[in-house]
């Protein structure tokens, strides 16, 4: 309690202890968060990492996108209850999701109380004041969400999106230093026989670079003005805003109470309360009871609506106390905000239709530069570019939990509309034929679920071999690499004329891992190269006498007339004994 | 020196003394299989006195095998009978010594495709060493498949990990050293996991099946997953590669694992791959050799492979299966 207030009550007491359990549940979120993305000693991939995408900017794409595509699906399911659970919970207990459940709002805290801490450490004071609503900014900035994905361009929304930003920052950013730190510990652990600690993965500069910027200037922003961020430009923070206004239990101010001392206004990281006006902006308020133990009249306190009171006075603006911050310029314009928010309430009506639009053809021309040669292969159930690019934020989860690596951030390969979004890098590794991690963690419904058996037939691109830079005709001596990596037996070895077995390519039953693409060991060009499509095929299964029928191949030739399948009857077996 | 020494002492204690080193109640009937399969071939007596001189070992009754060729158990029993003929994991790991077991974990794939060792046989070694007083066993391989999905599809995570082992993951490149490999013609140089260099013993547990590339799969094609850079064997000569990969350390016991083996599709193995339950199982501290019984428990002759011939010419070992001391053991 600040040493300044005069009265102790339970208005008081109940606000701290609202406090307290907010920063209980939202440590142990975000602790959670970090441990999907980062892997706890690698050891809860799945649990945490389905755990961390249960927010609701993804869930809202998830639900919309994957009704219009897929109908009532499992992600439809999971994504509406995650979507409709936390809208209404927040339309009855107002906005809590920003103060409790969002990874970015928490970091957002984090900074904003060592802010507090520098500050009064220096002025003995907390310093937030009371700032005017972006009302056109906050405008501008939902309607931007929506343009990009009626434009296609998931990317764009995801810039804007705490979940997708935290979830990249996390994984681009963050990982590689972790990764710094234990490539530097690793000769210490190994004196003590442990092993776990993990190198380098593939590492881009870009892609840190690209998800460190934001997220920096978010966290420099929250250091000197709080929530800023939520406030104007975050499309969940406006529409959970507005919910807010017409939640029954929420952060209320009784302006017949309250002294316009001004206490609360400085705890306040939201800027939202107008303490010479008495006002509480609902639209902004994060629902984070700061302000409810600061208040010495008890004029702030959570809950409902209290019932009409006579007419409140119109009371005389009493002076601002001496440590209070400068009256702000422009009391808002409550009737102004409120058309606005209208507009925001109408728009998000509109985000709901214009998910469901198909992505206008000419509008993703003019934002696409031309995606690289050879064309990027994206991941199994993308379906076709068009769709995946639509409905993928970039949030690096799948990135994140991919086992093999193969699933990189792109930075050129898919053009400037699918920045950051996640391609097959063949140079990394390849798709794992027993794996369908990133179709099942998918939180926006961009990689469509899909069971093992249907995921082994996907073709996300085609092989293609040149024999002519190929090991085995180049330097004549046994390789294979590509044959023994395909999953599906479209490359295979044959017998061959010089003793020594040569690759076979068959088109039908390539499903584009990049298994071979990635062993290749040729020089200077790789011989068998894959190529990405932009629309996703489905291969031929398997043939069940690909290696059934045929004699097992073996490197020399000269030896085959001789005793080639002499099974156990060689020279000097002993009993039934092979030798 | 020392090592043929303790082989000397564990076979003077003879199979009964080996057979002691085992866990539980199963010993007992393990140590009369073994006693009984010893005897039943008699083989033992007749492989000895025959080819014993050109093996280069001194000569005495009691010494071991070159190899030991176990059929007709499980895979585990057949190690517990075969283990026990080179007078038991005590002549192979003394007390407070570190061991690295490399078994074939090249593949996300289940046990039942016989791609990978056998869990239950690398669960069963690890116990043997543990018993022999190992202070740590370590278990890697630098998986083909992500190696994550390999450990793990392969259950051999799970099974080492019960059994004790320190399971180690493979994907972090500061733990890979460079060595060089004295009289490589292509290998001469390649960074290879610090635990093959550092520890005590190395235990090589391959799994043999066909191999689509180099022919066939088993001890010396294993070892090229403890080196890091794996394309470098197939751009220079695959087969010198293999051949020139043991010149670095020859693993002090080779077990191959040919329980059930994979005849046709391999090395990763395909839904119409072709097996033969063969319950066999080789144990030798010669790789050349075990590849060449290998070989011919694939159904080739040895000299088909050509990897085998060049290790045989750098002297890595015997490949000629008739100069060679064989003890072969039905269960």
């Amino acid at each position: 309690m600040k040493p300044g207030s005069r009265l102790r009550i339970p208005a008081a007491q109940a606000g701290h202890l609202l406090v307290r359990f907010r920063i209980v549940v939202t440590g142990f979120i975000l602790i959670a968060f970090v441990a999907g993305f980062l892997g706890v000693g690698r050891v809860f991939d799945g649990l945490f990492a389905s755990f961390s995408s249960v927010q609701l900017f993804p869930g809202v794409v998830g639900m919309v996108g994957t009704f219009c595509s897929d109908g009532v699906a499992a992600l439809f399911v999971v994504s509406a209850v995650v979507t409709l659970g936390l809208i209404i919970l927040t339309a009855v207990f107002g906005r809590f999701y920003c103060s409790s459940l969002c990874p970015l709002g928490t970091m957002q805290d984090i900074v904003s109380w060592a802010g507090h801490r520098s500050h009064r450490r220096r002025r003995g004071t907390r310093r937030f004041a009371w700032e005017p609503g972006l009302p056109f900014i906050r405008l501008a900035a939902f309607i931007l969400v929506i343009a990009a994905f009626i434009l296609g361009a998931g990317s764009i929304a995801g810039f804007l999106d705490p979940y997708s930003q935290s979830g990249r920052f996390l994984q681009y950013t963050i990982l590689p230093l972790v990764d710094f730190a234990g490539h530097l510990l690793a000769p210490l652990a190994r004196r003590f026989g442990l092993y776990w600690l993990r190198d380098f993965a593939a590492f881009s500069v870009w892609a840190f670079v690209a998800a460190a910027l934001p997220v920096t200037a978010i966290l420099i922003v929250a250091f000197f003005r709080g929530r800023l961020f939520c406030n104007t430009l975050c499309p969940v923070g406006s529409l959970l805003g507005f919910l807010n206004r017409f939640a029954p239990l929420r952060v209320r101010l009784d302006a017949g109470t309250c002294t316009a001392c001004g206490a609360c206004a400085r705890v306040c990281k939201a800027e939202c309360l107008d303490t010479p006006a008495r006002t509480l902006d609902a639209s902004r308020c994060v629902s984070c009871f700061s302000c409810l133990p600061a208040c010495p009249t008890s004029a702030l306190r959570y809950g409902p609506k209290p019932p009409p009171e006579p007419p409140r006075s119109e009371s005389v603006r009493e002076p601002t106390s001496a440590q209070a911050p400068a009256p702000s310029p422009t009391p808002a314009s409550d009737p102004g905000r409120r058309s606005f928010l209208k507009k925001i309430g109408s728009s998000s009506v509109l985000s709901v239709m214009a998910l469901s639009a198909p992505p206008i053809a000419g509008a993703v021309e003019l934002l696409s530069l031309k995606p690289a040669r050879p064309a990027p292969a994206a991941p199994p159930g993308a379906r076709s570019l068009v769709q995946f690019q639509s409905a993928c934020t970039a949030c690096g989860l799948c990135v994140s939990k991919c086992p093999s690596g193969v699933l990189q951030p792109s930075i050129v390969r898919y053009g400037a509309r699918g920045f950051l979004q996640p391609y097959l890098d063949y140079e990394v590794s390849y798709c794992q034929y027993e794996c369908t991690l990133c179709t099942d963690l998918c939180p926006t419904g961009a990689l469509k679920r899909i069971p093992l058996e249907e995921k082994k037939l996907v073709q996300m691109g085609t092989a293609s071999l040149v024999k002519e830079k190929c090991i085995v005709f180049t330097h004549k001596t046994a390789c294979g690499a590509c044959a023994e990596h395909c999953p599906t037996g479209s490359v295979r070895m044959v017998p061959s004329a010089t003793g020594i077995p040569e690759p076979e390519f068959d088109e039908l039953i390539c499903i584009g891992c990049g298994a071979c693409h990635h062993i290749c060991p040729a020089l200077p060009e790789k011989s068998i190269t894959v190529t990405g499509k932009a629309g996703q095929g489905r291969a031929l299964a398997p043939r069940k006498d690909l290696f059934g029928l045929v004699e097992s191949p073996s490197p020399e030739g000269d030896a085959s007339a001789g005793n080639g399948k002499d099974g156990g009857k060689a020279a000097g077996a002993v009993d039934d004994f092979p030798f | 020196m020392d090592r043929r020494d303790f082989l000397r002492n564990a076979a003077r204690l003879g199979l009964g003394g080996g057979a002691a080193y085992l866990l539980g109640g199963g010993s007992v009937r393990l140590f009369a299989q073994a006693a009984t399969a010893g005897s039943g071939t008699g083989s033992l007596s007749a492989t000895d006195t025959g080819k014993s001189t050109t093996s280069g070992k001194p000569s005495s009754a009691t010494r071991q095998p070159d190899l030991v060729a176990v059929k007709g158990g499980e895979a585990e029993a057949l190690f517990d009978a075969g283990i026990v003929a080179l007078g038991g994991m005590g002549a192979f790991v003394r007390k407070g010594q570190t061991v690295v077991i490399k078994p074939n974990i090249g593949w996300a794939q289940a046990p039942e495709v016989a791609a990978n060792t056998n869990p239950k046989l690398v669960k069963r070694i690890i116990e043997h060493c543990l018993n022999a007083g190992a202070k740590k066993v370590y278990v890697f391989d630098n998986s083909c498949d992500s190696w994550t999905l390999s450990y793990r599809n392969s259950l051999i995570e799970k099974y080492a990990k019960e059994a004790g082992a320190e399971v180690v993951p493979p994907d972090s490149s500061g733990y890979y050293q460079e060595v060089s490999f004295p009289g490589a013609v292509s290998l001469k140089m390649a960074r290879i996991h610090e635990l093959v260099v550092e520890s005590d013993v190395f235990i090589n547990v391959p799994v043999l099946k066909n191999h689509s590339g180099a022919g066939m799969t088993a001890a010396m094609k294993n070892l090229m997953g403890m080196v890091w850079d794996r394309q470098f064997f197939h751009r220079y000569n695959l087969d010198q590669c293999i051949a020139d990969a043991c010149l670095f350390r020859k693993p002090d016991l080779n077990v191959i694992d040919a329980y059930k083996v994979m005849k046709t599709g391999g090395p990763r193995g395909y839904s119409s791959s072709v097996y033969d339950l063969a319950k066999f199982q080789i144990l030798s501290t010669d790789i050349v050799a075990a590849d060449a019984a290998a070989s011919r428990t694939l159904g080739f002759e040895p000299s088909r492979f050509r990897y085998i011939r060049m290790a045989s010419d750098k002297k890595s070992g015997q490949m000629d299966l008739s100069k060679l001391d064989i003890l072969r053991l039905t269960i």
